[in-house]
């Protein structure tokens, strides 16, 4: 069975890359996003996401990030999302696995990681 | 010796040196075999189109580079800003770093962090819009929730007011982007766990069903069922309530 999507691209101005399993693909409007993906921006771009739990990240110019996890179950809302930011900024509003379990949500920079109780934040990743 | 003999003397020798030498391009006088010749105390003699652009190291030396103005940029801290929501609220965040935890919960609260260390703040709106603007502007649309409500203990029957409701999501569906639903249904608490769960699940399938006869267009329509577990009207459990039967679609 493939995995279940995490999310889905809702906005794009420039370009964005999603790199899956070592391939490049380009990223637009309505592509699906898995855990483990990896999402550039290139200059003057920035790329929007919703996942499953609702959780809206969306990604400035020259931004590297990796999902490194996620999963959401409807049901329960029990969940774990974990997020890496290499370069750039996010701005990011928690969905409801953060509200169900806050401490099942992190966002990770070389030096800091954020846990997630709610709900409107930007991050933006430092040099290492 | 006479100040006559002096200047004779000079002008036999820059005579001998026109006769040796060769001007070179590097704005030198050089001697048959390349090298610049060299006066008395050693400095190479310039021809008179020298400049200090073409200028040798070995004759003289080339001019320092400028100083930076500004010092070498100390490498970029991690910045994080907590944000109100559109109602005004605003939430928290605990940031850990190897020099210790910290907990955001302030509106426009703002925290570096460096190898160095935390340095924390407080921002301006028009701050965080100057530097973040243009990422704010990236943001999805906001998901938006959209209530049916059912019959006691039906799973099938939908209140009169379910088909006003269709009608709204489908206005909401003209512009958005990629959109998708999250159909859950939720029980009021009467009954077990495991009945509600699956009555949640029917009503969610119903309503489901009811859209994509309505010809509401999306990319994907995911059902899910919540039990009693999140009413929305809390009460003891074991009480029929109305408002808590319903299904929740979420279009995001």
């Amino acid at each position: 069975m493939a995995a279940e999507a995490a999310g889905m691209v809702k906005t794009l101005k420039g370009s964005a890359e999603i790199e899956r399993d070592g391939k490049r693909l380009p990223a637009s409007v309505g592509t699906e996003v898995f855990p483990k993906d990896r999402i550039s921006t290139g200059s003057n771009s920035s790329v929007g996401l919703t996942l499953r739990d609702n959780t809206q990240i969306s990604a400035g110019a020259n931004a590297q990030l990796e999902l490194s996890k996620f999963s959401f179950n409807a049901t329960s809302h029990a969940g774990e999302l974990d997020t890496s930011i290499k370069r750039g900024a996010l701005s990011v509003i928690s969905g409801k696995i953060a509200k169900a379990n806050p401490d099942a949500v992190r966002f990770n920079t070389g030096t800091v990681t954020l846990g997630v109780r709610g709900t409107e934040f930007i991050i933006e990743a430092g040099d290492e | 010796m006479p100040v006559i003999l002096k200047y004779i003397l000079r002008a036999v020798g820059i005579c001998t040196l026109m006769s040796l030498g060769l001007a070179h391009a590097d704005g030198y006088w050089t001697s048959t075999n390349g090298e610049p010749i060299r006066s008395g105390n050693g400095a190479c003699v310039r021809a008179s189109y020298w400049s200090q652009t073409p200028a040798v190291p070995r004759c003289d030396p080339l001019p320092e580079p400028a100083r930076p103005l500004v010092e070498p940029a100390l490498p970029k801290p991690a910045r994080i800003v907590l944000l109100p929501d559109p109602s005004g609220k605003t939430g928290a965040v605990i940031v850990r770093t190897p020099s210790g935890e910290q907990l955001l919960n302030e509106a426009y609260a703002g925290l570096q962090a460096s190898t160095d260390g935390i340095t924390r703040s407080i921002e301006s709106a028009a701050n965080v819009t100057a530097r973040y603007g243009d990422l704010l502007a990236a943001a999805s649309p906001r998901p938006v929730t959209f209530v049916v409500r059912f019959e006691t203990g039906s799973a099938t029957k939908l209140t009169v007011e379910s088909a006003a409701v269709v009608e709204r999501l489908n206005d909401a569906l003209i512009n958005w982007p990629a959109p998708q639903l999250m159909i859950v249904g939720h029980t009021d608490r009467v009954g077990t766990d495991e009945a509600n769960d699956a009555l949640s699940l029917k009503r969610a399938q119903t309503v489901a069903k009811f859209l994509i006869e309505r010809g509401v267009a999306t990319t994907r329509i995911e059902s899910g069922g919540r039990g009693k577990r999140e009413p929305l009207v809390p009460t003891a459990d074991g009480v029929a309530e109305a408002a808590n039967r319903r299904v929740e679609i979420t279009l995001r």
